[in-house]
């Protein structure tokens, strides 16, 4: 069934904002780069292909995008929006608190991963992108997607354990560290 | 067996965890990890890593898809905007939504671009949100629409007529999960005014009231 293009495209929306959430922090930005995504795919839609992938092909857009607003923004920084944490679904339970804290942090944790390490955990990972699409997607040798891979999965879960661990010795004040925490990342480039 | 050991390095390991190694090598790695406690401990890594990753960032799927998106990916933003040069990313989308509900008022003609239904079945008569509108003929698609979620089934019709303004026609598309919501079904709708006819594309997906959100784009032909 041939649906027009467009309505694909609106489709692919839901899984173009959590890529780009990744990449940009905060909901604003991400949205953003979705937004000039689409708008580009649109006006260079006879350069798609047809029958090749338009999820990849949007992924693409969406990922050069970002690079190119990371290297006008001089600052390079990516903003965690404070109201993330209001975005987890879960009540105010302490066990919940603590999960929606972990997933914050989780958050952190990936955003200050280095850009090219971090775009490849984003598709493999969370957008569930198999690796030899990803590497078409990043145009990159399927070697080097596997390589920055292993690193970013490898350094996330290091740096998840060691604030696993800090955490276990402050038991009683979940609260408090996400209020102190700093929600500006810089990006090691 | 001892002669097949393999060395596993990291890139090894991860495509192991992540399920993309050809069989074979596959029990390759199973047999060597046996002795491996190293490996072990970098296996629960990564395979934490990943849990982590993908549980962070889920709830996104599930939120509402901004109106300037919806705006922008229904192909609504080129025909005002072509040859403008492209806005800001941030200064830039006020502009882009409002051409984009534009187009897709003239598209529609009839004028329900991004709206809610709300009604029941109740006794078998629906009573359309719109009813009060002056647009007869768009009541009754409503009412179409509405039948045909309620009780269709892929690649079902309903018609609708209004005498003396025209009639069309509402066929379902595939359900599916989507920002929207997670009962959605696209439909397309081809109606004819003055011997016009028009098509147009839509999604409805279910919402907590039991109401559906409706959106309709223009066809692409």
């Amino acid at each position: 069934m041939d649906q027009p293009f467009s309505h694909q495209l609106v489709a692919l929306l839901p899984r173009l904002r959590r890529f780009a959430r990744g990449l940009a922090g905060s909901r604003e930005a991400a949205d953003d780069v979705v937004q000039a995504a689409c708008e580009r795919a649109l006006m260079r839609r006879d350069q798609f292909e047809p029958g090749s992938r338009l999820d990849s092909w949007m992924y693409r857009i969406v990922q050069n995008l970002w690079i190119d607003q990371l290297r006008k923004d001089r600052r390079g920084e990516i903003g965690i929006d404070p109201a993330d944490l209001a975005e987890f679904p879960g009540g105010d339970s302490a066990a919940e608190a603590e999960g929606k804290l972990y997933l914050a942090e989780v958050r952190r944790a990936i955003a200050r991963l280095p850009e090219d390490h971090r775009e490849v955990l984003l598709l493999v990972s969370v957008e569930g992108v198999a690796y030899k699409q990803a590497a078409e997607i990043l145009d990159l040798p399927i070697g080097t997607v596997m390589s920055r891979l292993s690193r970013a999965r490898l350094a996330l879960g290091h740096e998840l354990e060691k604030d696993w661990r800090q955490r276990a010795g402050s038991v009683g004040t979940p609260r408090s560290f996400a209020t102190n925490t700093t929600n500006v990342v810089r990006i090691k480039r | 067996m001892s002669e097949n050991r393999i060395f596993l390095d990291h890139d090894l390991l991860v495509a192991y965890v992540d399920q993309e190694l050809p069989p074979d090598r596959l029990a390759a790695v199973d047999a060597a990890l046996i002795h491996d406690a190293e490996a072990w401990e970098t296996v629960r890594l990564l395979r934490l890593s990943a849990k982590a990753a993908a549980r962070a960032f889920a709830p996104v799927i599930d939120e509402p898809i901004p109106a300037r998106l919806r705006a922008a990916a229904g192909g609504t933003v080129e025909s005002g905007n072509f040859g403008a040069p492209r806005p800001r990313m941030r200064a830039g989308w006020p502009m882009a939504l409002a051409a984009g509900l534009a187009a897709l008022a003239v598209g529609l003609g009839a004028g329900y671009s991004l709206r809610g239904i709300v009604g029941g079945m109740a006794g078998g008569a629906y009573t359309p949100a719109s009813a009060v509108t002056a647009d007869p003929l768009a009541a009754r698609f409503e009412s179409a629409l509405l039948t045909a979620l309620e009780k269709g089934v892929d690649g079902q019709s309903v018609s609708y007529e209004r005498k003396d303004v025209g009639q069309g026609r509402v066929q379902l598309g595939r359900a599916f999960t989507t920002g929207f919501g997670s009962d959605c079904r696209e439909f397309r709708r081809e109606e004819t005014r003055a011997s016009v006819l028009s098509r147009a594309d839509g999604l409805a997906c279910r919402r907590a009231d039991k109401g559906w959100s409706v959106m309709i784009l223009p066809a692409a032909n």
